[in-house]
């Protein structure tokens, strides 16, 4: 396991593990983009712009996070979510939703009870989309 | 449904009202039988009490002229025992129902008769073939006849005899009286009878009496009534389209019957007529009901289709918000984050200060955009009332404190003094803290936009009154002119609207703050004198 450590105010440091993120999403210049971000900040992004695709990405391996895009053709993420809640395996990943609808409340808060991680919604400012999966290691790690 | 239950309620009380007017029909009937058979039986009681009182008077019991009796006077003559004749004249005034009183021997001769002229009319002597003559002898007691036609005077009478005992108990004669009818039938005048009703009397071997049918006009009706009516049973009944009242009459040795008759559709005319109008009514009322029935329901069809239609409309538009929200938004992540991956030092190359600036300029304007997309959106949801609120108690000066250091850095780089002014320390209030910071950040931003370019002054605060929170927003800015005021928190409303103004933003942020403060139960007011500043204050419960 790798650890980086970060300059923070000039004088702490705070140590952060190289996180492993599969980003699912339809729209390629957004998966590109996050993905580059990642990179650039030292971490490991893995991309599907399918949802079909994306579960399988999900079954088989073990991301630190998994950002899903809710609103996609043919497999949807809402789609992708009741796969995984059906064969139990919704909880093995931290799932977040991230999406760009504004989805009534009580839609989340059913889908969160499915077993779902958090939700953000975009457009994000890249850097805290960073700094929030981060901060989800950090208080793993602690 | 409810027009078959009004059917069914005014066909019942409809029934009810025939049923009563039947009922009144038959009352009446009822009470005119019981006074003519109380009239009759009191009018031949009176009769028959006559001829039993007088046959014990001494003068009755005596038949010492008997010898006189002959075929040519047809009893003794006029002369002749005149104590009883004028016992019989005196009957005979005082009792004019009477048409003669007679006397007669053991054996069926007659006597004397009075009126006199009317013995002279007898056409013969002895009368041991009247029933009467037989009942008498049978009984030994008082006995009325059947009705007979009076050999004399050729009418219909009844006799009354009684035997007459002398003191040994011997049988010397038979005293009595024969009655005209006339009372009869001035009893049947005396009642107001119905149309077309006919009265008949029987005798007690069911004979008549007196029949005021003369016509025949009314149909024959089952005759064991009068057999019932003889055997002492009395009713009203309806059979073969008549009523038919019988009851028996019965005076000391009377024993008769009474029959009235009526047809039905004369007895019962006015419930008929109340009948044909109820049923008009009831069915103007149904013709009525079924048109108004028919109007609603194609009212009310017209109106489940407008509310399906409304409802549908309402889940495109719901729909159509969430599309608008995804698909204006997406392509706004890449721009952001290529602009950030640009501006950043060291990241993906570095840019020169022209094209630094060309990228913070994209920068903000997708900020901008992005901005104005979140508050239509949120507008949208205080329309339809589906914004949510999350009920959360925080402190209210921490909650300051964060909007302190949040606004720090942009007030210092805009050189505007930036007050709080918190008499508040410890008192916390439950509500929606993202929203009321919206609502913070809507009225700071807009400050932030009029106040002047130098020693611009904003400060917010809050303050406990009674039993809300006042939270206010101040600006030393030019101020709010009064007329304008009250269109201030109206969608896309803004004061200046002349191409050339200062300010920009979407003309949402005031009714969006209206909207929130006003769904957690509060209120929101501006104040300012047009020229030196202005405050914006909202409230909300404790």
């Amino acid at each position: 396991m790798v650890f980086y450590a970060q300059k923070v105010f000039n004088t702490t440091y705070t140590l952060y593990e190289v996180m492993k993120i599969l980003l699912i999403d339809d729209n390629k210049d957004i998966t590109e983009m996050f993905s580059k971000y990642l990179k650039l900040n030292d971490h490991e992004c893995h991309t599907s712009n399918d949802g079909r695709n994306g579960l399988n990405m999900i079954e088989n391996q073990k991301y630190d996070a998994v950002l899903l895009d809710l609103a996609m053709p043919n497999f949807s993420g809402i789609d992708v979510i009741h796969a995984l809640a059906e064969k139990n395996k919704i909880r093995n990943q931290k799932v977040i939703i991230f999406t760009a609808s504004s989805k009534p409340n009580n839609d989340l808060d059913e889908l969160i009870q499915m077993g779902v991680h958090s939700c953000l919604t975009k457009p994000m400012d890249p850097d805290e989309l960073i700094s929030y999966l981060e901060n989800l290691e950090v208080k793993n790690i602690e | 449904m409810i027009e078959i239950a009004i059917l069914i309620t005014a066909f019942y009380f409809g029934t009810q009202i025939i049923d009563a007017e039947k009922k009144d029909t038959i009352a009446k009937l009822s009470n005119r039988v019981t006074l003519l058979v109380k009239n009759t039986e009191t009018q031949l009681g009176s009769a028959v009490n006559l001829i039993e009182v007088t046959r014990n008077l001494p003068i009755i019991k005596n038949t010492n002229d008997s010898s006189y009796i002959s075929e040519e006077y047809k009893g003794i003559p006029e002369n002749f025992d005149l104590k009883k004749r004028t016992l019989a004249k005196q009957i005979l005034k005082t009792y004019p129902e009477f048409e003669f009183i007679t006397f007669h021997m053991p054996n069926g001769d007659f006597y004397m008769m009075e009126p006199y002229s009317d013995q002279l009319n007898i056409t013969r002597l002895n009368f041991a073939d009247r029933d009467w003559y037989k009942g008498v002898m049978d009984t030994e007691a008082t006995y009325v006849s059947e009705v007979y036609n009076s050999t004399t005077l050729k009418r219909n009478v009844v006799a009354i005899r009684t035997p007459v005992f002398d003191d040994s108990g011997a049988l010397i004669g038979i005293w009595g009286g024969s009655l005209k009818l006339q009372f009869l039938q001035e009893s049947i005048e005396d009642l107001i009878l119905e149309k077309n009703s006919r009265v008949i009397f029987y005798d007690q071997y069911g004979k008549k009496i007196l029949d005021t049918d003369t016509t025949t006009s009314v149909e024959s009706f089952p005759h064991h009534f009068i057999d019932d009516a003889l055997s002492g049973q009395q009713g009203i009944v309806l059979a073969n389209d008549l009523i038919v009242a019988y009851s028996p009459i019965s005076a000391g040795p009377v024993n008769w019957g009474l029959i009235i008759l009526q047809p039905q559709h004369d007895a019962f005319l006015g419930t008929i007529i109340t009948e044909g109008l109820i049923i008009f009514m009831l069915i103007t009322f149904s013709i009525i009901l079924a048109f108004a029935s028919y109007f609603v329901y194609k009212i009310t069809q017209k109106n489940t289709r407008l509310v399906k239609e409304i409802e549908q409309a309402s889940e495109h538009k719901d729909e159509f918000s969430a599309m608008i929200s995804h698909e204006l938004k997406t392509p706004l992540v890449p721009i952001i984050g290529y602009c950030k991956m640009l501006t950043k030092k060291d990241l993906i190359g570095n840019l020169n200060k022209e094209q630094l600036e060309a990228v913070e300029a994209i920068t903000r304007n997708v900020k901008r955009l992005e901005r104005l997309i979140v508050d239509i959106l949120d507008a949208r949801k205080l329309d339809l009332n589906k914004m949510k609120f999350v009920k959360e108690e925080f402190s209210i000066s921490e909650f300051l404190a964060k909007i302190e250091s949040n606004y720090k850095n942009i007030m210092n780089e805009k050189g505007i003094q930036f007050v709080i002014n918190s008499t508040i320390k410890k008192t916390t209030i439950t509500a929606d803290e993202n929203r009321l910071r919206q609502v913070f950040d809507n009225l700071i931003e807009n400050a932030i936009k009029f106040v002047p370019q130098s020693n611009g002054k904003i400060t917010i605060g809050a303050r406990r009154e009674n039993y809300v929170i006042l939270f206010y927003v101040t600006d030393n800015g030019t101020g709010i002119p009064v007329e304008k005021q009250s269109e201030l928190f109206h969608k896309f409303y803004q004061v200046d609207t002349t191409i050339k103004r200062n300010a920009q933003g979407s003309g949402l942020g005031l009714s969006i703050c209206k909207g929130i403060i006003e769904t957690m139960g509060g209120a929101i007011w501006v104040e300012s004198d047009g020229k030196n500043g202005t405050t914006f204050y909202f409230q909300l419960p404790l």
